[in-house]
């Protein structure tokens, strides 16, 4: 039952790197350092340096299922648990992204609606996006990594903290290792959040040429993930008191506030603008594997399920009416993000093994 | 597929275009604003307007407008039933407190200011001696808007001069910090021209004390490094001299439970009236001045421990080192607690003469 | 079976189609040619005087012996009425079914001249013209080497035009060249009259306002990209060819930057990518900021850009739109009127209307220092179909600029470059080496390097022979002292 793909459609093994990071560099990462900070004050870098080190972990069981099967995860499944239960896990993944997208789709239109239009409606942008990502994803795979790569223009905005070098003060950093392993802890489960979309992985194994060399590239994804997260921690805690980030949503763009240039007095204009950037990448490739996931349940073509997809998203996006809907759907993906990536891929790796070697001994 | 694509995107361009439009020169801006307090519960707030001719970016009338209500939000949605124009706040840089207001508490205003994203955290705070509307009243320039004229004051003065100031993030940095208290430039009116004549100090969001411009100077000495600034020093004979500060570094030390400033200032002789500048004079005034300075600054830290007010922020750096410190324990002690100042003062030139 | 009095009958109504016998006493011939494209000096004097010299010779001696190098014989008479309207001349001895045919052909055109669009201060001054064969000359003058193919296709039924794709066998990877020829032996069209349609028919999105193949009438570029793997195609009477497959970045780099010192040419080329990216951008900028984000501009910039728009009374769009529209009525007036006259054209509408537009209020200063830059700007690129594609691009971006500000300008870049990843040039990704990126490639696209570090052709052409010199000789320096 092995996929086969045409190697035209397949994109180069280190295109994994871009992916994941593009994946990991998603709205979230406007906000998400705010509660490690307040869990774990001035150390909360050491909790993002711990979840690193399980992200790896996951990784590398990850990739040690896939090698194993040399398919992606949907296959995995009918093979592992048969035809109606593994049909039933995929449909789950299915509705798991499409939730994601429609959180990220709402989010981001919160952004807009905080920093930049305060009247615009909800239902007109996300239209409007929705349109873009349907002329992305009906490119196919390469086109959606393509744009992966284009919003690495990104990370030239996270460049821009430099410019609030005058605000710093160091003493925010000390006294080091002040909290307690519990805080700490709490820090790195909150930040689980921020590597979510790796998962993805599981599901573009197929369409990386030579995937077996592509482990190497999602590891560097993470450690460059890790780096940026660490320095924007640390910058954050040492701009901000605590106390200040506990009234601040958005201290990513709050950020932008300090950027002055001699034409441009404002920054946080642009920056919130070019939040755009980090959302394609993330709908587009949720929105694009639950269309494979259809397409090999119900064995339909991806053009025709795509607007369907995308109407779906549409529909649920207008649905969450307001800053409190989108903490509860975020609260339900953070939930379910962390069961995935630190729950049912570790599960799934000791049953595939355990699977493995009772067929060895028999 | 593509024409009804095609079609769909157009519909729902045209349907969506309803982002609401703000044309720069169909709005009213205005760059400098000013809070005065009237009676408990209500306060005056003046906006300057720039109105701007056509072909002339020089020649820039301001008009005022102010009104008086509860809530600042509430005022500036009366303020624009007078206007011809919306108006669009996005573009303040500059907020003035009357004294009466500050003494008062701010801590609502300055909500309002940090909730709207369309606020600069940059913009500057400053406290005006007397009511803030007198400062907008007069009519200091002519040439120039009135906010970008403040704007440039405060700028030349605090942010890259020798007086202490905060902006709006600053501010809000050592009002909810704990363990440091915020302060603000000060502004006069005097006989038509504004003046940067001091600091404010606050207690919470309470304005309480003012330091003048010279103690104003000295503070800036120990919260920064700073390079520039002109000191008097009076010498034994009772003449003056003017020594000027090129660059000063400001280093703060723990030591058993008392904070140690190691202030060290290079500096150059500007004006040596009658008086030669040899090795021998040289060293006793190095001496004289190190006294001085080393005097005024400790004055200046005691009058912060007895108002029991901390703009310089040593209940932060204690914080720093002291893994057990709790903000209680700390405003107990600090009344009285000991802290050194220790001054190096290095001459490095007197001039092109000796 | 061709017989010369039968096809007088189907040709008569053309007055250039002539029909004599010639006689040198012993025998007699039939000829006949069309006079428009034939040079009668070869008729006269090698064709007719032969003739008249040798008598009693058979017609097969007399086909080996006549003194002109194309020649044939026939009998096939679509062959034969063919070859006569190319200018060949068809002899016929009455009772004979065999047809000599001889080339006598005249071609009258342009002689080769400097290039007109593509103009350039150093380089050869040379550029192809409307005849085939004089365009193939060119490039074979320059490229003596054996393994230059040149394969001839004739397309359209009416136009029969003679198309020519020329490629280094041993250099050009084969699939380029097979998907040009199939694509050229596809095309229906009846009349080919330029390249610019054979381009626009075998390109592989034709929808797309950005071009796929490079339009270029120089020849030392022609010789350049067949060097590099390119595939080359010429067509007869038009003095352009196309190269393909080409990525996005070729369409600015002008060739003259490889004739400066890379140092200089890499920084023209670096101002030419930021030119055009001020181009597309500044307008829609102008149009986000005045609408929608007024605050962001600063304290100092402030009261000069109000001044100069407050008695404005449009939207920024719709201004931005009038001066937008009024300098392409001006590049358009400039381009269909003689040279003398454009330029009074450009006087009268840029320094006349520009300033009467001011001093009435229909525009800002400040947007007229935009247009006319950005206008400027888009005339830098070096390929005339990719400036096209410039100057219209902008017209979505001011859209989406007033429909949501800076937002907009962000999608509209999102959608150009989603629509660039899924163009192909001959089934070559568009934007490569930057996607997908190929490290090795880079070399010659923003900066323009030194020749030592054109070692190698760019990996993205997929050629048969990667190498161009040996990277290790030309890298030894003597010692210092040696």
């Amino acid at each position: 039952m092995t996929s086969h793909i045409h190697e035209r459609k397949t994109v180069s093994p280190y295109l994994t790197f871009v992916i994941v990071h593009a994946m990991l560099f998603g709205i979230d990462f406007l906000f998400l350092v705010i509660k490690p900070i307040q869990m774990a004050g001035q150390d909360a870098w050491t909790g993002v340096l711990l979840c690193s080190v399980g992200i790896h972990i996951v990784i590398v069981m990850m990739y040690s299922i896939l090698n194993r099967h040399r398919t992606d995860l949907m296959h995995i499944h009918i093979r592992l648990f048969g035809q109606g239960i593994g049909m039933m896990l995929n449909m789950i993944f299915t509705v798991y992204f499409l939730f994601v997208s429609v959180y990220q789709v709402r989010l981001f239109i919160e952004v807009i609606q905080v920093w930049v239009f305060p009247e615009l409606k909800t239902w007109s942008l996300a239209l409007v996006l929705l349109l873009i990502a349907y002329y992305i994803i009906s490119g196919g795979f390469r086109v959606i990594v393509g744009i992966c790569m284009f919003s690495l223009i990104n990370t030239l905005f996270f460049v821009t903290i430099f410019f609030m070098i005058p605000y710093f003060h160091f003493n925010n950093l000390l006294p080091a290792m002040s909290h307690s392993p519990h805080d700490i802890f709490g820090a790195t489960k909150d930040l689980t959040t921020s590597y979510m979309g790796i998962e993805t992985l599981l599901f573009c194994y197929p369409f990386i040429k030579t995937p077996e060399k592509s482990q190497k590239w999602a590891h560097w994804g993470v450690l460059s993930m890790t780096l940026i997260y660490v320095v924007e921690v640390i910058f954050t805690i040492i701009t901000f008191k605590t106390e200040q980030l506990s009234d601040e949503l958005w201290p990513g763009l709050t950020k932008y506030k300090f950027i002055q240039f001699p034409f441009v007095e404002r920054f946080e204009f642009i920056g919130s603008s070019a939040t755009i950037l980090r959302l394609f990448p993330v709908i587009c490739l949720s929105i694009w594997v639950s269309n494979r996931i259809m397409k090999f349940t119900f064995a339909i073509r991806q053009r025709k399920v795509l607007p369907f997809m995308l109407g779906l998203v549409f529909i649920a996006t207008c649905l969450i009416p307001n800053r409190v809907g989108v903490d509860l759907v975020h609260s339900w993906i953070r939930q379910s993000g962390i069961s995935v990536i630190f729950g049912y891929i570790p599960a799934l790796f000791l049953f595939d093994i355990s699977r493995t070697k009772v067929k060895k001994t028999k | 597929m593509k024409r009804t694509f095609c079609t769909v995107l157009m519909i729902g361009l045209l349907l969506s275009a309803c982002a609401k439009q703000q044309i720069l020169d169909k709005i009213n801006l205005f760059i400098v604003a000013s809070f005065d307090e009237i009676s408990r519960d209500q306060l005056e707030i003046t906006l300057v307007v720039p109105r701007f001719q056509a072909g002339k970016p020089e020649a820039v009338s301001d008009e005022l407008y102010s009104k008086i209500g509860n809530t600042s939000t509430g005022i500036r949605e009366s303020l624009r039933a007078q206007m011809d124009k919306p108006l669009q706040p996005g573009k303040l840089s500059v907020v003035l407190f009357g004294s009466d207001k500050a003494s008062s508490g701010i801590e609502k205003e300055l909500d309002v200011l940090l909730r709207n994203a369309f606020f600069s955290r940059g913009m500057y705070l400053a406290v005006v001696d007397g009511r803030a509307k007198n400062v907008l009243e007069a009519n200091f320039n002519k040439k120039q808007e009135k906010g970008i004229f403040l704007y440039h004051v405060l700028d030349a003065n605090t942010k890259n001069g020798t007086l202490p100031s905060q902006n709006l993030h600053e501010f809000e940095y050592a009002l909810v910090g704990k363990g440091l208290d915020p302060y603000l430039p000060l502004i006069r009116n005097d006989h038509g021209r504004v003046v940067v004549s001091g600091t404010a100090l606050f207690k919470n969001d309470k304005f309480v004390a003012t330091l003048d411009s010279s103690q104003s100077r000295l503070m800036k000495l120990l919260l920064e490094n700073v390079n520039e600034g002109i000191f008097e020093v009076k010498l034994d004979s009772g003449a003056f001299l003017a020594i000027e500060n090129v660059g000063s570094t400001v280093k703060y030390h723990m030591k058993n439970e008392a904070i140690l400033i190691s202030l060290n200032m290079n500096c150059k002789i500007r004006e040596a009236e009658r008086y030669s500048t040899s090795d021998e004079h040289l060293r006793s005034l190095k001496k004289q001045f190190k006294e001085q300075l080393h005097q005024e600054e400790t004055e200046l830290i005691k009058t912060f421990q007895k108002k029991a007010i901390d703009p310089l922020g040593l209940g932060d750096f204690a914080r720093s080192r002291n893994r057990h410190w709790k903000e209680e324990d700390w405003m107990r002690q600090y009344p009285t607690m000991k802290v050194d100042v220790d001054v190096h003062v290095n001459i490095m030139e007197s001039g092109i003469k000796l | 079976m061709f017989d010369i009095p039968k096809i007088w009958e189907e040709f008569r109504e053309s007055s250039d189609f002539v029909y004599l016998r010639q006689s040198n006493h012993v025998d007699h011939y039939l000829i006949c040619f069309l006079k428009s494209i034939t040079d009668i000096n070869v008729l006269n004097e090698q064709i007719l005087d032969f003739i008249s010299k040798n008598a009693g010779l058979l017609f097969d001696e007399l086909f080996e012996e006549l003194p002109i190098a194309e020649k044939e014989l026939s009998s096939d008479w679509d062959e034969i009425r063919n070859k006569l309207l190319l200018g060949y001349v068809a002899i016929q001895q009455a009772p004979t079914a065999e047809t000599i045919l001889l080339n006598a052909s005249s071609s009258k055109g342009r002689t080769v001249s400097k290039p007109e669009i593509e103009f350039n201060v150093e380089g050869s001054k040379e550029a192809l013209v409307e005849s085939l064969d004089i365009n193939l000359n060119l490039i074979r003058k320059r490229l003596p080497v054996a393994s230059l193919r040149i394969k001839e296709l004739h397309v359209g039924d009416v136009s029969k035009s003679r198309v020519a794709i020329c490629y280094i066998e041993d250099i050009t990877n084969e699939q380029y060249i097979q998907t040009c020829l199939q694509r050229i032996g596809d095309i229906q069209f009846d009349t080919v009259t330029d390249i610019t349609v054979i381009q626009q028919i075998m390109e592989d999105n034709s929808n797309s306002i950005f071009p796929q193949m490079l339009g270029t009438e120089r020849t030392d570029r022609i010789v350049w990209g067949l060097t590099l793997g390119q595939v080359c195609i010429v067509v007869d009477g038009s003095p352009n060819a196309i190269l393909g497959p080409v990525t996005f970045q070729h369409f600015f780099a002008s060739y003259e930057d490889y004739y400066l010192p890379w140092l200089i040419g890499s920084i023209i080329r670096m101002i030419r990518f930021t030119s055009v990216m001020f181009s597309i951008l500044a307008s829609s900028v102008y149009v986000a900021v005045l609408t929608y984000h007024g605050h962001g501009i600063s304290n100092a910039f402030l009261p000069t850009i109000i001044a100069s728009r407050i008695n404005v009374p449009f939207p920024p769009v719709v201004e931005v739109l009038i001066m937008e529209l009024a300098i392409e009525l001006l590049r358009e007036a400039g381009a269909r009127l003689p040279s003398k006259i454009g330029q009074t054209i450009g006087i009268v509408g840029g320094i006349v209307l520009g300033t009467a537009a001011v001093q009435a209020s229909l525009t800002s200063n400040f947007l007229l220092i935009i247009v006319a830059l950005s206008a400027m700007a888009s005339f830098t690129t070096p390929v005339f179909r990719m400036s096209n594609t410039i100057r219209i691009l902008r017209f979505p971006f001011i859209l989406f600029a007033q429909l949501w500000g800076l937002l907009g300008i962000f999608m509209c870049s999102i959608i150009v470059v989603t629509h660039l990843l899924r163009l192909t040039s001959l089934g070559m990704p568009y934007l490569v080496p930057f996607y997908p990126l190929r490290l090795k490639s880079l070399t010659d696209t923003i900066i323009r390097p030194p020749y030592s570090k054109f070692h190698q052709r760019p990996g993205f052409y997929r050629t048969k022979n990667p190498a161009r010199f040996d990277k290790r000789k030309s890298n030894l320096k003597n010692d210092i002292d040696e």
